[in-house]
């Protein structure tokens, strides 16, 4: 019954033995031991559990992890790179980004999804954006303050670096070319 | 919840209420059937699965069947648990004999607790007519394809 | 207190402390701990609200793969804990036994190797119900004819409790003699905290050591500690209660949950680490919801708009239990502070408590104690008497205003308020939000025939419980502590009973004991959450912390300091007397030049103690606080409806807060948009509803909408500065200002839109249904 599943969590290889119903969110809590990405509800509302999928921001709680075979998964943990903050992280420390700290690691993937995509978004579009992160403590103000923020940062740092990066990851803008 | 219909069924009324007062043979007309455990004559529990919105699984359902008050009525309830949910249905039917067929007339009272009420919100009623729109329905062509005559 | 000092560190926008591990998937929360053999368990719940419990058939389910145990209420009344004390004075069942009250209730408890193993057991536990019918309505479950819920009690009755204050009499004859009188009927409904992070526990017993240590989601550690002490007859130095990082609780992990105690139940029989992290359907199905409360509001006022008397009548629905966590002595909680920011001659407030077939409760929702609901109660029927009178919101509010030199204030129903200046924030607010504009733009847009409207509130709020002879919850007294240690190389461990949950005290206690020691922030690191290593207290809710560890912290560093210029005196080689503690430093009197530092002092402590007294440096200090404190503020909200989907749009909001003195300005604006964001789903879009049979219809995230970035509209801040004359820095509590105080301002502005229709009352929640229905029954199509 069980399956044997290979993945890359942030550049590293993990292999499991796991039943097809196995949650990838638990998959990364439990048998990576990430336990950044969290779990808020049941129903794929909350959004505390976004990872990236090749790039592209995921609910974790809504894929098997046997779903995932074969893909690059990147959790929040994989944000900072070599001891320095990813810009998000720093824009979202800088601005009150945070207060529980719950939906940050889902909210910061969200984020880093979306200026990997756009990178100079408005108000409105950050709003849209992370419109399936929910936050309970912030009221969001802040929240899309640190994502202007950490873009304009973005901005500034790649511009000396060539400008199309194309699907290097969405956490690699910053500092150019970071393979997840 | 409260739901009722028809079912035009071409056997004769005894024929009918024979078989709404057989287990084993209501029991084979609940949609989605798994498990049949026939109790006694007027006794199953049965095991079905469901599905409405994200809840899906299996229920046990301990059905009594009864005569009406006469020989022109019949009637079913069922207690329904698992999936953390609670079901109960009362419903009767009215047999009435139409040009050599049996008109019958059900009405069906249904109350959902727990998971399935919860979460399948909105979707538990019409999930829940349909339902017991099929049982009726599975209850008329059971019958028809039995050879006529045939009390059971 | 000294002067400002040239090193001020309270007031400053300083970053948070705790944000690196947080931003960096750092935090610990409870359902990160994983421990060696540790094994999961998973609850059975009722799926009626009410019903006789006939008979648990167990054996399917210990027949499952990886099943290890399964509890049940008889087991736990073997080991008389079936029931266990609620913060309230109540009783509540751990396990159903006789009966169940409530749908969810919890019924038995499945313990597994792993989390799927004890999902699939507890779906295997067969349990046969005979339904009983339910009573979800608080008015039909006081009639003759409903059915008794609670047979465990000798009051043989749905009836729980009747509190009231003020005078009855005086109230009577002021509304007799009253040119005006108005009158509203006001429900807050049932809403729930629906923090992030579900509630959970690791329970861990330790056959070896004796020892339990409870991970839990925990705002209030030290009581969970002695409660369960209580509870369970394990003596209290044999628990430790851990809280690790809390993922947001506004209250809903105040209270201690059946699963907690089945944990520890399990942790005990299995001798293994048991982890209980509950759904989120169960989450807002079982656990503390808040309000649910049935009130009618009266005022009597003269032609002038002056305000003589207010008379207010509430029922409140506590569901199957009366879980609340309020103070002993006041079972309604601070709802007396309902007479609000104006000066009512006299006044009268009675409440009344009742059973209902609904999950137990009602907590303080990011509220001190009923506070939500008296706040909201009185600026909304304010407004119904300015709308009565024809006089403006803002003047009549300004006509009944406590005036400054009145404080300290002794309200008609009791309380003493410290410090306020109502009229300040009002003015402030209207001139941020240029009130005479809006107006004029709605009067414009009135003749128009567009629905524009500008809704106010002017709340005060009763925070920072409280003085040790009046508040006690279950009868522990409400101080709170704080200890102190300082290294010799001059760094700081500051310990609290107080536990955060975003609040950010990492880092505003910090500025607090750096303030007082001279000291960076960086140099003191904040502690809380640990009952082996931290001071006693009663933990974080109803915006406590600050009016009390705040305190102490305070405190406590001028204990240190005490000892500390001691050991200047004898580094300064000049006598104590001759020693003063100035801009952050021990200086020589008339000499400023000659000072240490309190580093200096630190190393002292440990190298070269004065003779005579004892080496170290440490303080602790427990602290029982004189009086409440009472933050106050201005809200003003502008929306514009549409008439054809009777969509409201908040087009401004402004929030004006007093909270004191302020340690962290960017923590309080956080806090305050966090409030707001809450008091707008409030209003807008969240409630916990039932049907008829007493289903929760509410039991997700779908149905149960919490505010996103989308709808979220754009606060905007600003403060007046009023201190507490007796806290020891003047600061006064912020975190539930914003969700007291905003309901009203929303509703009243869409009232005000739709205040030429006649109409004077919305109940919340002001879904678009609602106000769609509204147009449509006064023949308004866009």
């Amino acid at each position: 019954m069980k399956r044997e599943l290979t993945l890359t969590i942030n550049g590293q290889p993990y292999t499991g033995v796991v039943e097809p119903r196995r949650l990838l969110v638990h998959f990364i809590r439990e048998e990576a031991g990430l336990t950044g990405t969290h779990v808020g509800c049941d129903t794929t509302s909350c959004g505390a559990c976004t990872v990236l999928l090749d790039g592209r921001p995921v609910k974790s709680c809504t894929l098997f992890a046997v779903q995932a075979e074969g893909h690059a998964v990147t959790t929040v943990e994989g944000l900072a790179r070599e001891g320095e903050l990813h810009p998000l992280q720093q824009a979202f420390w800088e601005q009150h980004g945070l207060q529980c700290g719950y939906c940050t690691p889902g909210m910061l993937m969200t984020g880093a999804a979306l200026l990997e995509r756009r990178p100079d978004p408005g108000e409105e579009e950050i709003r849209r954006a992370i419109s399936g992160n929910l936050c309970r403590c912030t009221g969001y103000q802040n929240i899309v303050r640190a994502i202007q923020e950490a873009a304009r940062a973005m901005r500034g740092a790649a511009e000396p670096v060539s400008a199309g990066q194309g699907a290097a990851g969405a956490a690699s803008a910053a500092r150019g070319g970071m393979v997840p | 919840m409260r739901f009722e219909g028809s079912e035009s069924i071409r056997r004769r009324r005894e024929e009918v209420r024979a078989f709404l007062l057989a287990p084993e043979r209501v029991g084979r007309c609940l949609p989605d059937l798994q498990e049949l455990e026939v109790a006694d004559e007027a006794h199953f529990t049965a095991h079905v699965r469901v599905g409405v919105g994200p809840v899906r699984g299996r229920l046990r359902l301990d059905v009594a069947l009864e005569p009406g008050e006469d020989d022109a009525e019949a009637r079913i309830s069922i207690q329904g648990s698992g999936l953390g949910s609670g079901l109960t249905v009362r419903s009767s039917a009215r047999l009435t004999p139409v040009d050599g067929q049996t008109e019958v007339a059900w009405q069906a009272e249904a109350s959902v607790s727990g998971t399935l009420a919860t979460v399948g919100g909105r979707l538990l009623e019409g999930q829940a007519r349909k339902v017991v729109e099929q049982m009726f329905g599975a209850i008329r062509r059971e019958l028809e394809a039995e050879p006529a005559g045939e009390a059971g | 207190m000294s002067a400002v000092q040239a090193t001020d560190v309270i007031g400053q926008r300083i970053k948070r402390k705790e944000d690196p591990r947080f931003i960096q998937g750092l935090g610990r929360y409870v359902d990160d701990i994983t421990l060696p053999r540790m094994v999961y368990m998973a609850l059975v719940r009722s799926p009626y609200a009410h019903a006789r419990l006939k008979a648990i058939r167990t054996e399917a389910a210990l027949a499952m793969p990886g099943v290890l145990a399964v509890i049940t209420g008889a087991d736990l009344e073997k080991a008389g804990l079936a029931w266990m004390p609620t913060l309230a004075g109540d009783r509540q069942m751990v396990l159903a036994t006789g009966k169940v009250l409530f749908q969810y209730q919890e019924v038995a408890a499945v313990v597994a190797e792993t989390r799927e193993a004890a999902f699939d057991g507890a779906e295997a536990v067969e349990v046969e119900y005979e339904p009983l019918p339910a009573v979800v309505d608080p008015f039909a479950s006081l009639r003759p004819e409903s059915p008794l819920l609670r047979e465990d009690r000798e009051e043989k009755t749905n009836h729980i409790w009747h509190w009231e204050a003020g005078e009855r009499e005086a109230t009577e004859a002021a509304i007799r003699s009253a040119d005006v009188v108005v009158r509203q009927d006001v429900v807050f409904q049932r809403v729930h905290p629906a923090p992030l992070e579900p509630c959970g526990c690791v329970a861990d017993y330790n056959r070896g050591t004796g020892r339990l240590t409870l991970y839990v989601t925990s705002q209030a550690p030290h009581a969970h500690r002695t409660l369960l002490s209580m509870v369970s007859g394990l003596p209290e130095h044999m628990i430790r209660v851990i809280s690790p990082d809390v993922g947001g609780g506004f209250g809903n992990k105040v209270a201690i949950y059946p699963g907690y105690v089945c944990a520890v139940v399990a942790s005990l029989r299995l001798g293994r680490p048991v982890k209980w992290v509950e759904t989120r359907t169960e989450n807002l199905t079982s656990t503390q919801f808040a309000r649910d409360y049935h009130m009618t509001a009266e005022i009597a006022a003269g032609r002038d708009g002056r305000v003589k008397a207010l008379r207010v009548r509430a029922l409140a629905d506590h569901g199957a239990f009366d879980a609340q966590a309020n103070p002993t002595r006041y079972p309604a909680g601070l709802f007396s502070i309902c007479t609000g920011s104006y000066d009512f001659p006299t006044a009268f407030a009675e409440v009344d408590a009742v059973y209902t077939n609904k999950a137990p409760g009602g907590v303080a929702y990011r509220c001190s104690f009923r506070v939500t609901e008296a706040s909201y109660l009185i600026e909304r029927t304010m407004d119904v008497l300015a709308d009565e009178l024809g006089i403006d919101p803002a003047e009549l509010r300004r006509r009944n205003f406590v005036p400054p030199a009145k404080f300290p204030y002794r309200s008609a129903l009791g309380w003493t308020y410290d410090s306020g200046d109502y009229a300040k924030a009002l003015d402030l607010a209207l001139e941020t939000v240029g009130y005479e504009e809006l107006r004029r733009e709605q009067e414009e847009r009135r003749r128009r025939g567009e629905l524009m409207g500008i809704g106010l509130s002017s709340f005060t709020e009763i925070v920072g419980a409280g003085p040790n002879h009046l508040f006690d919850i279950a009868g522990i007294k409400m101080f709170d502590s704080c200890e102190l240690r300082v290294h010799p190389t001059g760094k700081v461990l500051a310990r609290f009973g107080t536990r955060h949950q975003g609040q950010g005290h990492e880092t505003t206690f910090a500025q607090v004991v750096a303030q007082e020691l001279g000291l960076s922030v960086d140099d003191v690191i904040v502690e809380e959450g640990d009952t082996d290593t931290a001071p006693y207290g009663l933990g974080t809710y109803g915006s406590r912390s600050t009016p009390t560890a705040g305190a102490a912290a305070a405190l406590a560093a001028r204990r240190v300091r005490e000892k500390a210029l001691k050991i200047a005196a004898h580094l300064l080689e000049c006598g104590e007397e001759d020693v003063q503690w100035a801009d952050g430093r021990f200086q020589v009197q008339g000499a400023p030049a000659r000072s240490v530092t309190m580093k200096d002092v630190a190393l002292a402590a440990y190298t070269n103690p004065p003779p005579g007294l004892e080496p170290g440096l440490e303080a602790v200090f427990y602290y029982d606080p004189p009086n409440l404190t009472f933050p106050f503020g201005t809200y003003v909200c502008v929306v514009d409806i549409d008439k054809g989907t009777g969509d409201v749009k908040v087009r401004r909001f402004v929030a004006v807060d007093d909270c004191g003195t302020v340690i962290n300005p960017m923590i309080v604006e956080g806090q305050i948009h966090g409030g707001l964001t809450e008091g707008f789903g409030i209003a807008f879009m969240q409630e916990i509803k039932y049907d008829e049979d007493g289903n929760c219809l509410s039991g997700n995230f779908t149905e149960y909408l919490l505010p996103t970035a989308v709808e979220t509209p754009r606060w905007e801040t600003a403060r007046t500065v009023t201190p507490s004359p007796h806290h020891p820095i003047g600061a006064k509590g912020v975190g539930e200002s914003p969700n007291v105080g905003s309901p009203a301002a929303f509703v009243n502005a869409v009232v005000d839109a739709l205040s030429p229709l006649g109409v004077r009352h919305i109940d919340m929640p002001v879904t678009r249904e609602k106000v769609w229905s509204i147009l449509r029954s006064h023949g308004i199509r866009g």
